[in-house]
């Protein structure tokens, strides 16, 4: 069960990495679109 | 008999000078003695003063004592209460706000210091370690439904940034079409229409790193998805 369980965590780990890089890049990409406003 | 006479008269006389002097000086010792007196019981009055305080600060530091004790005691009754909190909060995602703001009133009633020693004992997460009334079994599968849960949050997560990926080009392109309208017609100065091509490059390079971000992510998600159907729980029969 332990192991179960380190191995779900695991998962959630690499998730939560996916979630944030995705998250930072989104961010810059929107940031640099705002600036297309003004062309 | 007139010797005597002169004798008795001269010790009166002697007696009347000395008395009055001698009255006077116990007068004055009388006087000083009870200058003394005041100034002893001054004394005694101001250090009876000064140890009722001492006792009354005593008294509250005591008291302050006792209250610290009795936090400290209900402090560990509420960490109990927080690990059953938890463990509801794994139960039901919708209570975290709960559990935030009481949170936030502990510390509030702690003061800074407890609040740091929480701090410090908060480092790292306490899966697998803080189960409460949970058996083994409903932990593990506690743990898998939130994983899965989790999974499908960032995957509708990598769905939206999908979709600002795909109006992102869509701007570019149109920031594209503008800035060649312009040249063509010469509304605009070379350098401010160079300006502007730097920005929609800046923002094209953006997008690709997004469009990169998205597909390597996806493949990590699908990827856990996949170990997480590998992971064994036991289930309820």
């Amino acid at each position: 069960m332990e192991k179960a369980i380190e191995q779900v965590e695991e998962v959630e780990q690499q998730v939560e990495e996916a979630s944030e890089e995705l998250d930072a890049k989104a961010k810059e990409a929107e940031e640099a679109l705002m600036e297309l406003d003004s062309i | 008999m007139k010797n005597q006479m002169i004798y008795a008269l001269a010790v009166m006389f002697l007696l009347a000078i000395s008395l009055p002097a001698e009255a006077q000086a116990q007068g004055k010792s009388k006087v000083k003695k009870e200058q003394v007196q005041k100034k002893k019981d001054k004394l005694k009055k101001s250090k009876d003063e000064v140890e009722g305080e001492v006792e009354e600060v005593e008294e509250e530091v005591e008291e302050m004592q006792d209250k610290a004790k009795g936090k400290s005691g209900e402090r560990g009754k509420s960490s109990e209460n927080k690990g059953k909190n938890k463990d509801a909060k794994e139960k039901d995602g919708d209570e975290d706000y709960d559990d935030d703001d009481d949170m936030e009133t502990d510390d509030e009633e702690k003061g800074p210091k407890v609040k740091k020693e929480k701090d410090k004992s908060n480092k790292g997460n306490a899966y697998g370690k803080n189960k409460g009334d949970l058996s083994g079994k409903e932990f593990g599968q506690q743990r898998a439904a939130m994983a899965k849960e989790r999974l499908k949050e960032t995957e509708e997560q990598f769905q939206e940034k999908e979709e600002v990926l795909v109006r992102g080009r869509k701007k570019v392109e149109e920031a594209k079409e503008r800035v060649k309208k312009q040249r063509e017609e010469r509304t605009s100065d070379e350098e401010i229409l160079k300006q502007k091509e730097e920005k929609i490059k800046k923002a094209e390079e953006k997008l690709n790193e997004l469009e990169d971000t998205i597909k390597r992510g996806k493949d990590r998600i699908k990827k856990q998805s996949e170990a997480m159907k590998e992971i064994k729980i036991p289930q309820d029969q």
